[in-house]
């Protein structure tokens, strides 16, 4: 009696081996020390952060230039340390599983190409979400520490200026007067500061850039199952990055060239890669815009369609690699 | 393999059939995402445009610029500064903050230090760089302006920077009352008054023929400080308001008809029906 032959078409799409896949391969990649060192610098930012107050440039609106100093210096500091662990983390996930001839065990057994890309990804991708979320909660904790420093000296300050003002010859009553008027501006002043710690942008900017590290990790998987080495691999990655963020260039360029080669460049480029701009909201934040869910919404959606559109790629060009 | 590239191509084309109206919607959410690049921008920031280029860090790089326009500043190495200025509101075009503190630094310190300069000994060329100073100020906060048409405060700065530097003082109406038209905060009723005085200066200055235009819009914030007050409050509306009517009212000869404060009762203080 013959074992029963097992083929890829009797084998169907199981999202429990791709949960398996990506649990294992994070596992892997929690440890590589290169991720925590790049956590602890990033870490290292958000917390020196509060140290560019002293780079502002008057006393005028001081809480306002402190504060944007500090959320830019975090969001930035979770963007560039976020891409980097994105590309490193993902451009090795294949080819360290074809150098140690793993590839050949997993793909032995009944799981598909696709299965085995997607599990991957997604191990990746909880590598970034925990990183996201670890970097976001200390970013989130240094604001509110500036936030409450800031609260404190203006209340004082305010307090204490009104003291000051007072006549020496006023009545109880001149002073009480005065003092609840100094009461209601410091409150006011302290609701303003809170207002600018914009807690809820904070959290939306912090969801768009976990979306955009989606994208550049499916990016960098897509580059990697036709790449033969992770140098390559990491290096169009680092180019493609910066080709994404050069795609609003490319649009005003499109609008404004003259040579018909520039405007079929710039085509090419505005048609195929994905707008990494597009992801960064930190102007709309300091520029005190409403931020609004449905706009957020919007660039998830966005993220969405390009991870889904770069995993087709990546698993089109996959299914044929000769391993 | 030739199929596959086939696919993949149709893939390619299809998402950038989907992607390109999609971005048109969200460009359209958040103007504040589209770079605005001058010739003349280009051309100064050079390699600084690599900066904006780094997309995620392109706040944290108009910040470090802007420490370095601080340390500029702190060694009067004006062209340093405002260079570096240029780079980050270019940067980050929708930080108010950016756009009035360079133009602060640029029209009142660097144009004072200009008219000041020790080591230019020509008075001629000293007023000449102070003046090249305060245009450059001026120029930016206009882009400023350009880039946030919406924001009062940046209208009211320039305001104070053709009256005080230029010494543009109808163009420093304008100004404020364009601010005065925007703004929607507790501003409004010191923007209001600036305007005013500002208004009039420049037609006592420069265009008498603006003196009625002056006259008007007193007359016309006399009527909605009054409308926004309740009449047991009406004594606590600025005296100034009236004072300036009735210096207007007397210049201009206006019919005692048509007065606020006729002038057989010069100390009316409640308005006639309009």
């Amino acid at each position: 009696m013959s074992a029963p032959t097992v083929t890829s078409e009797t084998v169907y799409f199981s999202p429990g081996r791709v949960w398996t896949i990506a649990v294992n391969t994070l596992t892997e990649m929690t440890r590589q020390k290169i991720f925590y060192f790049m956590i602890a610098f990033a870490l290292l930012m958000i917390g020196a952060a509060s140290f560019f107050s002293i780079f502002t440039f008057g006393v005028e609106a001081e809480y306002v230039t402190q504060l944007k100093f500090i959320k830019d210096t975090g969001l930035g500091a979770i963007s560039v340390f976020g891409s980097i662990i994105a590309i490193v983390a993902t451009a090795q996930l294949l080819p360290a599983e074809l150098e140690n001839r793993t590839i050949y065990t997993i793909l032995a057994k009944p799981v598909h190409r696709l299965e085995f890309l997607l599990g991957k990804y997604f191990g990746a991708a909880l590598l970034l979400v925990i990183s996201v979320f670890l970097m976001g909660l200390l970013f989130l904790a240094v604001v509110a520490l500036k936030e409450r420093t800031l609260t404190r000296a203006t209340y004082h300050e305010t307090m204490e200026f009104a003291e000051r003002g007072i006549s020496k010859t006023a009545t109880p009553e001149q002073r009480q007067k005065a003092l609840a008027k100094a009461e209601r501006d410091a409150a006011q002043a302290v609701a303003e500061i809170r207002k600018t710690s914009g807690y809820g942008g904070i959290v939306k900017a912090l969801a768009t850039v976990l979306c955009k590290l989606l994208l550049i990790a499916a990016m960098t998987l897509f580059l990697s199952t036709f790449a033969t080495s992770m140098v390559f691999t990491v290096v169009m990655s680092a180019m493609l990055y910066f080709c994404g963020h050069l795609v609003p260039v490319a649009q005003q360029f499109y609008d404004r060239a003259e040579s018909w080669l520039g405007k079929l460049m710039a085509l090419v480029v505005n048609w195929v890669l994905p707008n990494l701009a597009a992801f960064d909201v930190a102007d709309d934040l300091f520029a005190g815009l409403e931020l609004a869910w449905l706009k957020v919404l919007k660039i998830v959606c966005y993220g969405a369609f390009y991870v889904l559109v770069t995993l087709t790629l990546a698993h089109l060009v996959f299914r044929q690699r000769e391993i | 393999m030739k199929g596959n590239a086939a696919l993949i191509a149709l893939v390619l084309a299809l998402a950038g059939a989907v992607k390109v109206p999609f971005e048109a919607s969200m460009a359209a959410d958040r103007p504040s995402n589209r770079l605005m690049l001058s010739v003349k921008m280009r051309e100064q920031i050079g390699q600084g445009l690599s900066l904006a280029l780094l997309g995620g860090v392109r706040a944290l790089g108009a910040d470090f610029l802007w420490v370095a326009a601080r340390v500029a500043w702190e060694e009067h190495r004006w062209f340093t500064m405002q260079q570096n200025f240029e780079i980050v509101t270019l940067l980050q075009p929708r930080a108010i903050y950016f756009w009035d503190m360079a133009s602060w630094h640029l029209a009142w310190n660097a144009s004072h230090a200009a008219a000041n300069d020790p080591a230019e000994p020509r008075m001629a060329m000293r007023v000449r760089n102070q003046r090249l100073w305060i245009t450059a100020g001026r120029e930016l906060l206009e882009r400023g302006i350009q880039n946030n048409p919406d924001n009062a405060y940046l209208h009211e700065r320039l305001g104070w920077l053709l009256h005080d530097k230029a010494r543009d003082l109808c163009g420093a109406a304008d100004a404020t009352l364009k601010a005065v038209k925007l703004c929607k905060d507790w501003r409004i009723d010191y923007l209001r008054r600036l305007a005013g005085y500002w208004l009039e200066e420049c037609a006592r200055e420069v265009a008498p023929a603006r003196l009625r235009e002056a006259y008007d819009y007193w007359r016309d914030l006399w009527f909605k400080e009054h409308a926004s007050h309740p009449p047991e409050q009406w004594d606590t509306i600025d005296k100034n308001i009236a004072n300036r009517i009735q210096k207007l009212e007397n210049e201009l000869a206006v019919p005692d008809s048509e007065r606020i404060f006729p002038k057989n009762k010069p100390s009316a203080s409640v308005p006639p029906a309009r």
